[in-house]
């Protein structure tokens, strides 16, 4: 089935009060970009929704893209013809007999902007109704005017009328980059980046943030970081991600060489909160998110979260906190990451693992170990020797851009 | 003269070149875990998502690179069969299915499965509505080749693969050995699960091969190790195999409009010098199979005799398929197709390629009528 147009129902926008202009043309923009790669089609701005005129464009590519746009609640796709009777009529008929073979049933519904129309939306959607019922090949409607599984709806406008025979669901969550920005913990493992693509869904803008050290991680930890922020970045806006790259060998071998096994663990990742503040503050970011998940390992126990969190005042947001692994490992499939989260290479919290990590530190012992040695320094180069990185959606950065040239010429 | 092109083709130079320099520059590890290792990968990697890609199966389907079309052919079946067997024992093929396919339903049969194996039409395609008589709720699989490898007959995949979703839950497998590369194939657009073919077929090397399947089927594998290719397939991967079949399906799939209307001009000719000879009968069908196969049946001559006639003029036909001319001088597959045992015994194939010319053809259609007069 092709359709000719799909009008975009937004999300949670009516919430909004004053500033809700501002969303609606962020949003209006964001989806507007998404689609700039299909010349015909056509998007229009309306009151409470967007219009997309097709054109001839397969209409599962278009929603394809617009599945990376967060703020759109749903999509109805229909079918467009003339504003009288006959035309639509005659278009109603097929979208009613394929709505119904699915097993559907179904009643009309229709509205009418162009109040000089011949009949009022009551009239329309009972004359409809009756065409429809008195054309239809036997058996093959089933009506239910008072719980029906689908309504085809009918909007009469002055030049053309938009018969929707469809409905689904859209991204949902609130439009890009009007919700400020956070500072996402971004590890390589399976949660973070699903932590990440949860507040891109809120609106925000994410930055990662990744620890990396040579030569305990490999070059291809930094490939899966890579690959995974551009993934993330097609719901950006302008299909953007930075990375800051944080070289943390020399403090993690400090840190196993000054802090007792046991507490190893629980102080490297109050460093690494120490960093994360500190490149957050640099760029005005005051949020922090990360992938934890409550129980999930030793440093995600309430705590461990205690001894760990407090060494920074910015508030950080766990998404995942409260989310079962499976459904974690669903969204990851669902936004492309699962394939090269699970790519087997060891990323610096698992290259100095401890036998019995503790999983309830105390907050004491953290700031008594931490006496033992001057961190302030370590933690400044740490900071200081970021490499930031801008990913783009859609060109995956290789490390190895030759071999890149080379391979295709090959192929 | 050379026309035996279903068998194999000649390895393009191209596809050569990148053989060699792949073993030259990308020859280590795809595993392992250094910057050598990473390249091969990248290369191996890259390789997979061209050969998806080319056959509409970017979303949804894995690449599993295997040794060629038996090897995949072999883990699909099995691999299917035991992986829903709770569900099911029963599964349908067909009669004109190549020995790769065949042998393992019958392996599988003396295993405890059930299977069916469909007749064909006159024109060797399998009848959309034999098939879906032959579905019952417990059949898991259904394997059927696009484009068989003695006649040429040409399934019509996006019907049966209709009739198989709409009539049960069976996985639907298709052998593509002989239309990878010579027809289009996308996956996106058929109801097609697995996917399997030889690079061999399209210019391509031969020990190189693929399975596709969707991404979220899992089975045991016929191999065990080091859980290489998603762990289907253990054994060190192959990126110069990869990259040169790689190479080989996008060389030849690029010109394949141009290159089939050529061989349909040239079958053409084939097939009015054919029909002028008196009690030779074409195996299949005139005008709707691949134009890259043609199958007749010779009256009164063995086809040994025409095949070693034709060979000291250095004309290269062959007799039943190559995979199972070594066992029986009878066509299975002609005998499927015309259910005439005698036809089945007298049948040559004659296949042709992008690469055929014109005055091969000539030569040919020149020779062939005379040899077959002298010889009876």
């Amino acid at each position: 089935m092709q359709y000719d147009a799909i009008l975009i129902r937004l999300g949670e926008l009516f919430l909004k009060g004053k500033n809700k202009q501002r969303f609606i043309d962020r949003l209006f923009q964001t989806a507007k970009n998404k689609l700039a790669a299909f010349p015909e089609l056509k998007l229009e701005k309306e009151r409470d929704h967007f219009m997309v005129l097709l054109n001839g464009t397969d209409f599962e590519a278009v929603l394809k893209r617009l599945d990376l746009v967060f703020g759109i609640h749903s999509y109805a796709l229909g079918t467009l013809c003339d504003s009288n009777m006959d035309a639509i009529c005659e278009t109603a008929l097929p979208a009613a007999i394929r709505a119904c073979g699915d097993g559907k049933s179904i009643k009309f519904e229709s509205k009418r902007n162009w109040k000089k129309f011949e009949l009022n939306s009551i009239e329309i959607s009972q004359q409809v109704a009756r065409y429809v019922g008195t054309h239809a090949p036997e058996g093959s409607i089933k009506f239910n005017v008072k719980q029906p599984d689908l309504a085809i709806r009918v909007f009469v406008k002055e030049h053309q009328t938009l018969i929707v025979s469809d409905v689904r669901q859209a991204a949902g969550g609130l439009p890009i980059g009007l919700n400020g920005r956070a500072l996402l913990m971004l590890s390589g493992g399976l949660d973070s980046p699903v932590a990440g693509y949860y507040m891109m869904k809120r609106g925000l803008v994410v930055e990662g943030i990744h620890f990396e050290s040579p030569p305990y991680t490999t070059a291809r930890a930094r490939q899966k970081v890579y690959d995974l922020a551009e993934k993330m970045a097609h719901y950006l806006p302008r299909g953007k991600m930075q990375v800051h790259m944080i070289p943390f060998t020399e403090l993690q071998k400090a840190i196993f060489d000054h802090v007792p096994e046991s507490y190893g663990m629980t102080v490297m990742r109050r460093m690494m909160y120490r960093v994360t503040e500190n490149i957050a503050n640099s760029r005005t970011i005051h949020l922090l998110a990360n992938g934890e998940s409550l129980g999930q390992v030793a440093s995600q126990t309430p705590d461990s979260m205690w001894a760990i969190n407090a060494v920074t005042n910015l508030p950080v947001i766990r998404p995942l906190a409260c989310m079962d692994k499976v459904d974690i490992m669903e969204t990851a499939r669902k936004i492309d990451t699962y394939e090269i989260s699970i790519r087997p290479f060891e990323d610096c919290c698992t290259v100095f693992v401890p036998k019995y990590p503790s999983t309830s530190p105390s907050l004491k012992k953290c700031e008594k170990y931490e006496t033992f040695f001057d961190w302030a320094p370590l933690v400044e180069k740490c900071a200081q020797g970021v490499e930031t990185v801008t990913i783009e959606a859609g060109k995956p950065i290789r490390l190895d851009a030759d071999t890149t040239d080379e391979i295709c010429s090959l192929l | 003269m050379y026309f035996d092109y279903a068998a194999t083709t000649p390895p393009n130079d191209e596809v050569l070149k990148t053989f060699d320099t792949v073993n030259r520059d990308f020859w280590a590890n795809p595993h392992a875990l250094h910057r050598p290792g990473l390249r091969a990968e990248q290369l191996l990697e890259q390789a997979r998502g061209q050969v998806l890609a080319l056959l509409g199966a970017e979303s949804g389907f894995r690449c599993i690179f295997t040794s060629g079309a038996t090897e995949s052919n072999n883990m699909a079946i099995r691999g299917t069969a035991y992986r829903f067997k709770k569900r099911g024992k029963h599964l349908i093929t067909s009669a004109v299915e190549h020995p790769s396919v065949l042998t393992v339903f019958q392996s599988l049969e003396s295993e405890g499965f059930d299977v069916t194996v469909l007749p064909v039409l006159g024109n060797g395609t399998v009848d959309p509505e034999e098939l879906k008589n032959a579905l019952r709720p417990d059949t898991t699989l259904v394997s059927l080749m696009h484009v068989n490898n003695e006649v040429g007959a040409i399934n019509e995949l996006p019907i049966l693969g209709k009739v198989i979703k709409e009539g049960s839950d069976a996985v639907f497998h298709v052998d593509a050995a002989q239309s990878a590369g010579k027809l289009p194939i996308d996956l996106s657009k058929l109801q097609v699960d697995l996917l399997t073919f030889s690079a061999h077929k399209f210019y391509g090397l031969k020990g190189s091969g693929a399975l596709l399947l969707p991404e979220k089927m899992v089975f045991k594998p016929l191999l065990y190790g080091g859980g290489q290719e998603f762990g289907l397939r253990s054994g060190t991967a192959d990126p110069a195999r990869a990259a040169a079949m790689a190479k080989a399906l996008r060389l030849s799939l690029k010109n394949w409009e141009e290159d089939f209307a050529w061989v349909s001009k040239l079958r053409f000719q084939i097939q009015e010098t054919l029909q002028k000879i008196p009690e030779v009968e074409i195996n299949g069908s005139l005008d709707e199979g691949s134009p890259y196969i043609i199958n007749c049946s010779v009256a009164g001559i063995k086809p040994e005799t025409i095949l070693q006639g034709l060979a000291e003029k250095k004309i290269y036909i062959s007799t039943v398929s190559a995979c199972s001319a070594r066992q029986t001088a009878e066509s299975f597959v002609v005998k499927a197709v015309t259910g005439d045992t005698k036809r089945a015994q007298h049948s040559i194939r004659i296949s042709l390629a992008s690469i055929t010319a014109q005055d091969e053809v000539d030569g040919l259609c020149a020779t062939l009528p005379e040899l077959i007069e002298t010889l009876r």
